[in-house]
């Protein structure tokens, strides 16, 4: 299924093998574009991945890590976030972020494309939920959605394609609390299938769908949409690191320029240069693609390229209960989820809400639980104690805590930005992005209510501790906003189809171009507005104004 | 330009522990984890054997700090090099801890005595997810109604 094989002029490069350029190349090669895609990373098979394996808890930490900047490997480009609250979490392999996504498959809900007309903030969205959802639905079914339809939370549509997963102990004890407290919960959608489908086998429940699937249940999109692309003549460029989109003397793009692993330049010509390379990393090269014709960066007229970054500011409250959970079991994913406190409430004194997921807690190294460094500095003694301390902690929290995860709807500011850093660079001596990110005072309204509600929500389902982790920095992993969307060319770098206001052969389809992040997982609907994008793309194709 | 070096394409040096470090090593860990209640020690566990090998084996990353620390640890005063690690060089110490631990909770002997059986296979059957299809768990969900809002430039039915 490897092609590496590098092609004269395509109809289009695609820049990035994650969800957005699976999405392009699949569609476009489909319908009998040439296409081509550079992707710094490799193909990860499912054997490598370590959770099956004794040692899933230790390498989580390092290796298979989510935060670019703790594994440090070669595919790796260095994030610098001193001047961040979060860091920025991704993987660059074919499947992008996908191979170490969570599978949570959450649509945005209709509110989430108003935020402006409805609650005054953000910016309302050059769409409607209504535009959307057969995109959704279409998505739904080529990655194997698993859930129950009928959620109150969302308008009536179609069920997801695949039964619902079992919500576990720890669902149910959850859910019987969030019932006593008369609080939204309902099974929640995972792009994890319950059954065999298409590449996907079914979901085995190890619970480490962080660290990859070790069964191949997980709907990564090396093995949902790749297999497509190539079959129908994609070709597809591993350990290609672009560096620079670049344009002819009429400012229209007309390639890349890549460094391969042996350290070789070379340029692929295209008459469509589709980005997609993530809320960090497509800002990052835009900028990085200055020219005379663009000296503050590629299709930048606006001033917006890297600006808006949205991160989702992640709180996480453990609740442990005396009953054994069986808490480490997946998938991991989420169990249930809730929308209880979504909706705009101008009485709790900040705008816009947050989404509730349940996942399991892992094993007994327990590192996201915190703690197990900490024993030691305490009155009784680093020595004498510490194996009391272990053992009761672990004896207490193993297999009986599960963690509500509150998803944070940040809003666009453009202090918040990416940039490119003036003296840090990565391995190729490209410079390695910049990231400036503050928690605004409405963010830090919105999470402590929330850590109040979940905390209340865990008591009424029995737990006897509660652990909260207020801002989680290790949990960037939806950046958004960076070259937004809009009508406007003056206040927006894309329109609603993705194509660049300066660069009309240039369409960019990844989570830079929301508008607003909401407090879902992005995942869907940059799936769906890159399909969104890519259809339009190909319909109005001859239309485009191409290097001559 | 500054090349943050830890971006590298090299692999990681394959160095094993020398085996006085390892051995040094093994007695810190013995003395942090002795038989406690009903689990056993870290040498009980089988720790001390091959899977503190696998621990460092898997994290190598671990080896540089590890040896700096136990090098200048009082091999005749176990709890004292420790208590000195601690406060003289906490990354030090952290890598024991976690290497301690990380080989500890891998041992099949720990794993029974906490009745966790690592992260296996576990399918579901519909009965798991019939239980809450078929009971009234979600009625109280339901019977609340719609949660979501409608924008009001939008016709209800245009959503």
């Amino acid at each position: 299924m490897r092609d590496d094989v590098r092609v004269p002029k395509v109809d289009a490069l695609v820049i990035g093998a994650g969800v957005g350029g699976s999405v392009a190349s699949a569609y476009l090669a489909e319908r009998g574009f040439t296409v081509l895609c550079l992707e710094q990373g490799r193909w990860i098979g499912t054997a490598e991945y370590p959770g099956d394996k004794p040692e899933w808890e230790l390498v989580a930490q390092r290796q298979w890590h989510p935060n670019p900047n703790v594994r440090a490997g070669p595919e790796d480009y260095p994030c610098v976030t001193t001047a961040s609250d979060v860091n920025p979490l991704m993987y660059n392999a074919v499947g992008g972020s996908t191979i170490l996504y969570g599978a949570q498959w959450a649509r945005f809900l209709p509110s989430d494309f108003r935020t402006r007309s409805l609650d005054g903030v953000g910016d309302d969205w050059p769409f409607t939920y209504a535009d959307l959802l057969p995109y959704y639905e279409r998505q739904d079914l080529e990655v194997g959605v698993a859930g129950l339809g009928g959620d109150p939370a969302y308008p009536p549509g179609a069920a997801p394609p695949l039964p619902p997963h079992p919500i576990n102990q720890m669902g149910r004890t959850a859910a019987l609390g969030m019932n006593e407290l008369g609080w939204h919960w309902w099974p929640a959608p995972n792009a994890i299938p319950t059954r065999a489908y298409g590449e996907l086998a079914r979901c085995q429940r190890y619970g480490t769908c962080l660290t990859g699937c070790p069964s191949g249940a997980k709907a990564s999109f090396d093995r949902v949409l790749w297999p497509k692309a190539l079959r129908h003549g994609a070709h597809l460029v591993t350990g290609a690191r672009v560096f620079e989109i670049t344009t002819d003397h009429r400012g229209r793009a007309s390639g890349a320029t890549y460094i391969d692993r042996e350290g070789r330049q070379s340029h692929q010509a295209a008459d469509v240069v589709i980005l997609a390379a993530n809320g960090v990393g497509s800002p990052r090269l835009l900028l990085n693609s200055a020219s005379s014709t663009f000296p503050d960066g590629l299709a930048n007229s606006s001033g917006l390229v890297g600006k808006r970054l949205m991160m989702h500011p992640y709180a996480a409250v453990i609740g442990i209960y005396p009953e054994d959970l069986q808490s480490w079991m997946g998938p991991a994913g989420q169990m249930i989820h809730s929308f209880e406190f979504y909706e705009t409430d101008e009485s709790r004194g900040f705008a816009r809400g947050a989404k509730w997921d349940l996942v399991p807690t892992g094993g007994p190294l327990g590192m996201r639980a915190g703690g197990i460094l900490e024993w030691g500095r305490q009155s009784e003694g680093l020595v004498e104690g510490f194996a009391r301390r272990l053992h009761e902690t672990v004896h207490t929290r193993l297999g009986h805590g599960f963690e509500w995860g509150i998803i944070a709807e940040d809003l666009p500011e453009e202090s918040n930005q990416v940039s490119l850093d003036p003296s840090v660079t990565d391995t190729d001596g490209v410079p390695a992005p910049n990231i400036t990110y503050k928690t605004s005072e409405n963010t830090q309204a919105l999470l402590d209510f929330h850590i109040a509600r979940v905390t209340e929500a865990h008591e009424a389902a029995g737990a006897k501790e509660i652990i909260v982790t207020p801002l989680m920095r290790d949990a960037g992993w939806h950046h958004l906003g960076t070259a937004r969307m809009g009508a406007d060319p003056t206040s927006s770098v894309v329109d609603e189809f993705g194509q660049s206001h300066d660069v009309p052969n240039l369409v960019i389809v990844d989570g830079s171009v929301f508008p607003t992040s909401s407090g879902v997982n992005p995942a869907a609907t940059i799936a769906a507005t890159s399909l969104r994008s890519i259809e339009r793309l190909a319909s109005t194709a001859k239309l485009i104004d191409v290097p001559r | 330009m500054m090349v943050d070096r830890a971006f590298t394409d090299s692999s990681a040096d394959a160095d094993r522990l020398p085996v006085h470090l390892r051995s040094e090593l093994v007695s810190l860990a013995e003395t942090l984890l002795p038989r406690f209640r009903d689990m056993p020690s870290f040498s009980e566990a089988g720790a001390d054997g091959e899977w503190l090998d696998h621990t460092l084996r898997v994290r190598q990353d671990l080896l540089p700090e590890l040896a700096r620390g136990l090098a200048e640890a009082d091999q005749d005063r176990p709890r004292e090099a420790l208590r000195h690690l601690e406060e003289r060089d906490p990354p030090a110490f952290s890598a024991l801890i976690l290497a301690v631990t990380g080989a500890y909770f891998m041992s099949p002997i720990v794993r029974q005595a906490l009745g966790y059986p690592g992260q296996v296979p576990n399918p579901a059957t519909e009965a798991e997810v019939e239980s809450y299809l078929s009971d009234d768990i979600l009625e109280v969900v339901r019977s609340r109604g719609p949660l979501y809002r409608s924008p009001p430039s939008v016709k209800e039915g245009d959503i």
